[in-house]
């Protein structure tokens, strides 16, 4: 699957279960403390470190966060063409000051992340994926610039030798 | 009428790796103390634990008024856990690790009905989640780990460990090389798989040069056992378990492979 095609089908996956769709980083800032499940597609820069490799981000935030927060995240991989059952997927716990989470590690390499964050009423939970770990599972490439981006354009192309 | 045996499980979202024995631990010296107090007669109790369940075991349970008794005990032994990092969850205050999705008590055949969590007792539990959303239906306490193996988990810690033992013998054999058994990397791999597959891997020969020790530290960080010959010289392989099914091992091969090359210095 295409890089940008992972993103129509989280894109997709996420405003199906109610998601505004909005570039994280964007409007809806920390003020708007009410109710909100936001996703999307973003570059790294200005966001919080992640320890993910890669440029690209999806970012889905859901508050408050429902039960199935974490099958969500499962479901949204199998979305993006992932299939559970042939890979190994590991849950990490960690407590990093903003909350307690998971660095999600895909066939021992980290995937994303999922944190809890307290929030007024019980948690958010916010959800990062690296979309070049996903793409490189998903397209079965090695090397990041060799990733079809759409068609017959590479990240590499795009990128100008970013990756490789 | 016959003493039937008791269980409790309580299914949680992935709990901290070095948290899952001290509280399986804890469970069972809570429970033993609940017993004792309440005056219920019982057989043995052990404690079990995953990365994703605790469970308590007790053997030998007669019906009649005691047993009436569970219902309160359970929830009462749950709510003086006192874990590390804990934190309420949702509105009823009980505190865990991370959120608690289930929980599943049985007495015999019969179901101890109370609530704790925010949720309600029931019979059923989930099996691997590399299965899938798989509902388990427990037909009797009797019953939980023969269902829960054939749902991929093994609950006994004791069961695993001889599994990741028993893998990782028979692959040395298959090698004709030793694979270097750690028991710290034994234990961590224990609270990090509910049903360890044995994966086994190479990678470029290039990294022999590195020092054997680097070698061997950046092999262990990961959880991967080292492979070496009869005089103990490093070789290009590599054991380690993924947590789930055999199904798409070159996937995993070639992953952990990448994980380990890209943590180590061009050699």
């Amino acid at each position: 699957m295409d890089l940008q095609d992972i993103i129509f089908k989280l894109d997709r996956y996420w405003t199906r279960q109610g998601c505004a769709l909005l570039p994280p980083g964007g409007a809806a800032g920390p003020n708007f403390a009410g109710p909100l499940c936001l996703a999307g597609a973003a570059c790294r820069k200005g966001l919080p470190s992640d320890g993910l490799a890669g440029l690209y981000r999806y970012r889905v935030l859901l508050r408050p966060a429902p039960a199935a927060a974490r099958k969500l995240f499962l479901d949204c991989l199998r979305a993006a063409g992932l299939d559970r059952a042939e890979h190994d997927l590991r849950w990490l716990a960690f407590e990093d000051g903003r909350g307690p989470g998971w660095v999600v590690l895909l066939d021992g390499s980290p995937l994303g992340r999922f944190t809890y964050l307290p929030a007024v009423k019980g948690f958010a939970a916010e959800m990062e994926l690296g979309l070049e770990r996903l793409a490189l599972v998903s397209q079965k490439k090695r090397a990041i610039s060799e990733l079809a981006w759409s068609g017959k354009l590479t990240y590499g192309e795009l990128h100008e030798g970013a990756g490789s | 009428m016959t003493p039937r045996d008791v269980l409790l499980e309580i299914l949680s979202e992935p709990l901290p790796s070095g948290c899952v024995r001290p509280a399986a631990e804890q469970l069972k010296r809570l429970a033993a103390e609940g017993f004792s107090a309440q005056g219920v007669a019982c057989g043995r109790i052990e404690t079990f634990g995953t990365c994703r369940r605790l469970a308590l075991y007790v053997t030998g349970v007669p019906p009649g008024p005691a047993a009436k008794a569970l219902s309160k005990l359970l929830p009462g032994v749950l709510g003086r856990l006192e874990l590390p990092g804990a934190l309420a969850w949702e509105p009823s205050g009980f505190l865990f690790p991370r959120p608690v999705r289930g929980l599943a008590a049985l007495h015999g055949d019969r179901l101890i009905p109370f609530t704790a969590a925010g949720l309600s007792c029931g019979r059923v539990t989930d099996g691997h989640e590399a299965l899938g959303p798989r509902r388990l239906k427990l037909a009797s306490a009797e019953k939980y780990f023969k269902t829960l193996e054939h749902g991929s988990v093994l609950v006994r810690d004791s069961d695993r460990l001889d599994a990741m033992r028993g893998a990782l013998a028979s692959a040395s054999r298959r090698m004709k090389l030793g694979i270097e058994a750690h028991e710290e990397t034994l234990h961590r791999n224990l609270y990090l798989a509910e049903y360890p597959v044995p994966v086994v891997a190479g990678f470029s020969q290039d990294f022999l040069r590195l020092p054997a020790e680097r070698l061997r530290a950046a092999l262990r960080e990961l959880a991967f056992f080292p492979v070496s010959d009869d005089d103990g010289r490093l070789q290009p392989y590599f054991a380690a378990f993924r947590d789930g099914i055999s199904r798409g091992q070159r996937n995993v091969e070639d992953g952990f492979r990448a994980a380990l090359e890209a943590g180590l210095p061009a050699a």
